[in-house]
């Protein structure tokens, strides 16, 4: 059952002095959602364009199915259903037409063509719009259709390249139960995002990328433990003195906390029952107190944890 | 002022390529074409042709008469080959091809003067005709002298000092003087009319579209901003913007009259003034219907070429039909180039006439403010 | 699949306004603009009316009014002469409706306002006039036994001229705008080559990056594509065509189907001429397009769109540029089937064309056969 799917190995990418891929080695398991996760800038779209054979690289191996990856490996390419970050259709062509276009490129019985547009244009849910030319439709529908485009030929690997840039919180949800779905149908999916809370959505594994590096990889389980911060506390509280904020410092398993005048937020690695100490605290010296909550620990933190800086800027 | 500035900003960001292109094209063929006619003499000169000679006979005679010939034309030595011959006439290179039959000098000896030469023939026209009168003239004067006695070299050289005496010519000259005027500056002028047009339509129809957007007007509306000052100051942009255009316009025109303008010329500039103004309300009366850019280049190609070619801007009032001629009347540029006639052809020179010409350059003015003032209000009540 | 692809590249062809803008609708517009304004030229140029001219009789001179009255009344004239006082006629000299004023007395003397082929022909004919009158007294003065066989010389009515025409085709020269415009819309072809390019290469545009990871080999795709551009540009050749010569009305000979080869094979070249040019560099379309714009425009400069007399010129300064200018090839094409009885130099385009169409589409294809890109 758990066949290799996509070796990546050691794999160099430069564009004259920049280094785009570091020595990157990606292994990819039959029936995972692979989240390739990094800020904008970190080779994820390089990584994929290598995969698919669009690029050029300077060292190391790709193979696909077992088989190494060139740009004349039809067979590899037949299995493959590729979901681009820019919108790649015919503007002069209708929703139905891009869609059977696409699939004629790898299907090219027509009954069965038809049959399987047909099923793409419901699982994407455009049937009210198939008559549309791609420029009358919304940014989600648009998005929609290109990945109708890219999978309707039923595909074993389904390659996303951030799909859900630019669209609306319905469309996205929708394209991102259509991932899950077409997952469970047994495609292998490989899922490029700059958004964590996607990523760990759906993916079953996630590689997070900096630099055109791989710094970590695993479930998202396996991620969070690669870190010390198991719990954020966040309490809403006014006038601390710095003797309250240094009884709280030293509770066991903080390891940090910060104060801002108006919150205070309490960094614990390990432990039990931390918001209970950190409130007793709080209840000893009879201070009043806001809003309370507590966090787990999220993607972002283990990324901020291991390179220092936030996955992306506060949005 | 915001809005004056960003009028200008979008203008020179999104457009200064076309604007580029227009002007440096439209320069390169002003200047060409300004070049290709020759100013009025102010004597007379005989029209040269451009004959080409097949000597067949080749006798003393027939290399006289070819001289004779050459002293008031141009000849041209062309290859005996019927599709070379073909491309000279065809391309006006040659007006006539003349070839000198074997047997010239005998036969014009004898008095057997039929069919001495023979002349291809392609487009009919006044040079053969001149050509015909000319030989005509030559051979009835060789054979006169020869019927009164004289031998064939006497007589060709008889005819010839005879035909060496000139007519008295006198050139009216009803320009008075002015030189102001000059054919390359009107042609310059003529050709303005495409260019601001092409110029004015492109640009200012595709800006305005772009400042009064759905979105962005709807924005500016939720702004500080009266609705009517920004319409008024985006009018004003476009005014400055088209003042400007039309002034380096004008500045290069300068460069055809050595100098600032004077005397007639005022009326000219004032003429291309009232044009620009004619072909930026087109271009605002567009900007109505919010159209693509695509759109947009297709109506500037339509109309600007359209107009030019129907109102004698390409080709002169003179040489369209009738027809076209009436049509065009409802076309401003069709004005515009009559008072650029007028001035250009000083005989007939009027200021009366031309100022009411310029009243019905404003008169079209007026008319598509009017409709986009009509259209605009439609569209707001419907909208 | 190569069916497929070559069907969907006619249908995004057929369904981009833009293209078919620039490749139909804006050749028949500029199509009847030219017929506008060039319909009378030809027949206004080639006319011969008689010249308007006034004669004012300064004194008595009976022989110089018989001769004015003959020709007035003869078949052929070729000035129609008016016998008026000298105000009306330099007023007339002045609104230009008459092009010269012959003074006739004693001596005869001729007063114009412009320089022309009709100013001078007024002046032969008085050069005539006063040649006739040397002559006869010249003659008289030595051997009067002679005039009367000298007048009658002078009098004779001769063909000294035998008028060969050198060809039966059409001979309007203005109808050579036609040609170019012809010439120009198969050029424009190269807005669909430059298309091809864009959409197969990965580096120019998604379209082509998402192509490239389909299980079509490229030559394929390519090849599709490119023929599927040749039937588009197969089909706008013959409306541009059709439109001229049967709408517009322009005479194109007896050998039409002739034209249509040329039209076509031109449209060709253009797509391949285009293919080329797009699949050189990694500019935008548009860069592409405007730049494809600018080089076409040029060379229909020199082949004589916007100024007739450009190919002539061309053709003295610099005979290697016509053959090899694709717009003059075209235009002189359809030039030579109108205006040749052989076919020979019509052939030598065609030829021409073909190779044209040929090493631009090998270059092309040898270009954009790359797979991989450095960078996209």
């Amino acid at each position: 059952m758990e066949n290799t799917i996509i070796k990546i190995s050691n794999l160099v990418k430069r564009y004259g002095d920049l280094v785009a891929l570091d020595h990157l080695d990606i292994e990819i398991k039959e029936g995972d959602i692979f989240g390739l996760l990094g800020p904008n800038g970190s080779g994820k779209t390089t990584t994929i364009n290598c995969l698919l054979s669009l690029l050029t690289f300077d060292k190391g191996s790709i193979e696909i199915f077992g088989k190494e990856m060139t740009p004349e490996s039809y067979d590899i390419k037949k299995q493959i259903g590729v979901i681009m970050q820019n919108v790649a259709v015919f503007e002069e062509l209708s929703v139905y037409e891009n869609i059977d276009y696409f699939c004629g490129l790898y299907i090219r019985d027509k009954a069965e063509r038809k049959r399987l547009v047909e099923e793409a244009v419901a699982f994407t849910g455009l049937e009210d719009f198939k008559k549309f030319s791609p420029k009358k439709l919304s940014g989600g529908l648009l998005r929609r259709l290109n990945i109708a485009c890219g999978i309707a030929h039923k595909p074993k690997l389904i390659i996303l390249d951030e799909p859900t840039v630019a669209v609306d919180p319905q469309s996205r949800n929708k394209i991102l139960e259509g991932i899950e779905e077409l997952n469970r149908n047994g495609a292998t999916i490989i899922y490029t995002s700059h958004y964590m809370e996607e990523v760990e959505q759906i993916c079953t594994r996630i590689a997070i990328m900096d630099k055109g590096k791989k710094i970590a990889e695993g479930t998202k389980e396996e991620l969070k433990r690669m870190i010390k911060n198991t719990e954020t506390i966040n309490i809403e509280v006014l006038g601390l003195d710095e003797k309250i904020t240094g009884e709280i410092s030293s509770l066991p398993h903080v390891y940090n906390s910060e104060y801002d005048g108006s919150k205070l937020t309490v960094y614990c690695s390990g432990g039990k029952h931390n918001l209970i100490r950190v409130l007793d605290v709080l209840q000893k010296n009879d201070i009043a107190f806001g809003r309370v909550y507590s966090e787990l620990p999220t993607l972002n933190d283990v990324f901020l944890e291991i390179t220092g800086k936030a996955l992306r800027d506060k949005e | 002022m915001q809005v004056f500035k960003v009028f200008f900003k979008v203008l020179w960001k999104g457009h200064k390529v076309p604007i580029i292109i227009y002007t440096v094209i439209f320069l390169v063929l002003a200047f060409m074409f300004a070049y290709m006619g020759s100013d009025g003499e102010k004597m007379f000169e005989q029209t040269e042709l451009n004959i080409c000679f097949f000597d067949e006979d080749n006798s003393a005679e027939s290399r006289s008469l070819i001289d004779f010939i050459g002293e008031n034309n141009n000849v041209v030595s062309l290859e005996n080959d019927n599709d070379v011959i073909i491309d000279a006439l065809y391309y006006k290179r040659v007006d006539c091809v003349l070839t000198i039959k074997k047997g010239y000098s005998e036969n014009l000896a004898s008095g057997n003067t039929d069919k001495l030469f023979e002349m291809r023939k392609m487009h009919s026209g006044y040079s053969e005709i001149l050509m015909d009168i000319f030989l005509e003239k030559y051979i009835s004067a060789v054979s006169a002298y020869i019927s009164a006695g004289e031998n064939l070299s006497d007589a060709v050289k008889n005819t010839e000092t005879a035909l060496s005496e000139k007519a008295e010519i006198n050139f009216a000259d009803f320009n008075e003087n002015d030189s102001s005027v000059n054919y390359t500056v009107m042609i310059y002028f003529r050709y303005l009319s495409y260019i601001l047009l092409a110029v004015l339509i492109n640009t200012l129809s595709d800006i305005i579209i772009e400042m009064n957007k759905k979105d962005m007007r709807f924005r500016t509306d939720c702004s500080g901003i009266r609705s009517s000052e920004y319409t008024f100051l985006i009018f004003a942009g476009s005014i400055v913007f088209v003042l400007l255009i039309w002034f380096v316009f004008m500045l290069v025109g300068m460069y055809f009259t050595d100098g600032i303008y004077s005397g007639k010329m005022w009326f000219a500039v004032l003429n291309s003034l009232i044009f620009a103004v004619v072909s930026a309300a087109i271009a605002i009366f567009i900007s109505c219907f919010s159209i693509g850019g695509n759109v947009i280049t297709f109506m500037t190609q339509i109309i600007s070429l359209g107009m030019s070619f129907l109102c004698g801007v390409f080709v002169d009032q003179s040489l369209l039909s009738e027809g076209v001629l009436n049509a065009s009347r409802f076309l401003p540029a069709y004005w515009y180039v009559k008072v650029n006639d007028i001035i250009l052809n000083g005989s007939a020179f009027d200021a009366s006439e031309i100022i009411s010409y310029l009243f019905i350059e404003c008169g079209f003015a007026g008319v598509f403010i009017l409709l986009t003032i009509l259209l605009r209000k439609y569209k707001y009540k419907f909208s | 699949m190569f069916w497929h692809n070559f069907r969907y590249f006619i249908k995004s062809g057929f369904k981009s306004g833009n293209l078919m803008f620039w490749m139909i609708l804006f050749p028949i517009i500029l199509g009847i603009f030219f017929k506008i304004a060039f319909s009378d030229i030809y027949n206004n140029l080639t006319s011969t009316e008689p010249i308007p001219t006034a004669i004012v009789e300064t004194e008595e001179n009976e022989i110089f009014r018989s001769v004015i009255d003959a020709l007035n009344d003869s078949e052929d004239k070729f000035l129609n002469a008016e016998f008026t006082d000298e105000n009306t006629a330099l007023k007339l000299l002045k609104n230009g409706e008459i092009d010269g004023i012959i003074y006739s007395g004693e001596k005869i003397s001729l007063t114009v306002a412009e320089n022309g082929i009709e100013e001078t022909m007024l002046k032969e004919f008085i050069e005539q006039y006063n040649l006739r009158e040397k002559i006869i007294t010249d003659v008289i003065t030595k051997d009067p036994m002679n005039a009367e066989k000298v007048i009658s010389e002078l009098s004779e009515e001769r063909e000294i001229i035998e008028e060969t025409p050198v060809t039966h085709g059409n001979t309007n020269n203005f109808d050579s705008y036609f040609y170019n415009l012809i010439a120009m819309s198969s050029l424009y072809g190269s807005y669909m080559g430059i298309n091809i390019s864009t959409k197969n290469q990965a580096n120019l545009s998604t379209l082509g990056a998402r192509k490239n990871c389909s299980p079509v080999p490229k030559g394929i795709s390519l090849t599709a594509a490119l023929c599927g551009s040749f039937f588009i540009e197969f089909i706008c050749s013959v409306i541009c065509v059709t439109f001229i010569a049967f709408v517009l009305k322009i005479d194109f000979g007896n050998r039409l189907p002739l034209v249509y080869l040329a039209a076509i094979l031109g449209g060709f070249t253009g797509v391949s001429f285009g293919f080329f040019m797009g699949s050189i560099g990694n500019m935008k379309e548009n860069t592409k397009n405007g730049l494809s714009t600018g080089i076409i425009m040029t060379l229909c400069y020199l082949s004589g769109l916007m100024l007739g007399d450009m190919k002539p010129i061309i053709a003295e300064k610099a005979p290697w540029f016509n053959s090899i200018n694709p717009a003059a090839v075209i235009s002189d094409s359809i030039y030579c089937l109108n205006v040749y009885d052989d076919l020979d130099r019509y052939f030598t385009k065609i030829i021409t064309m073909i190779i044209t169409i040929l090493v631009f589409s090998a270059l092309g294809i040898i270009m954009t056969r790359r797979k991989r890109y450095a960078s996209l």
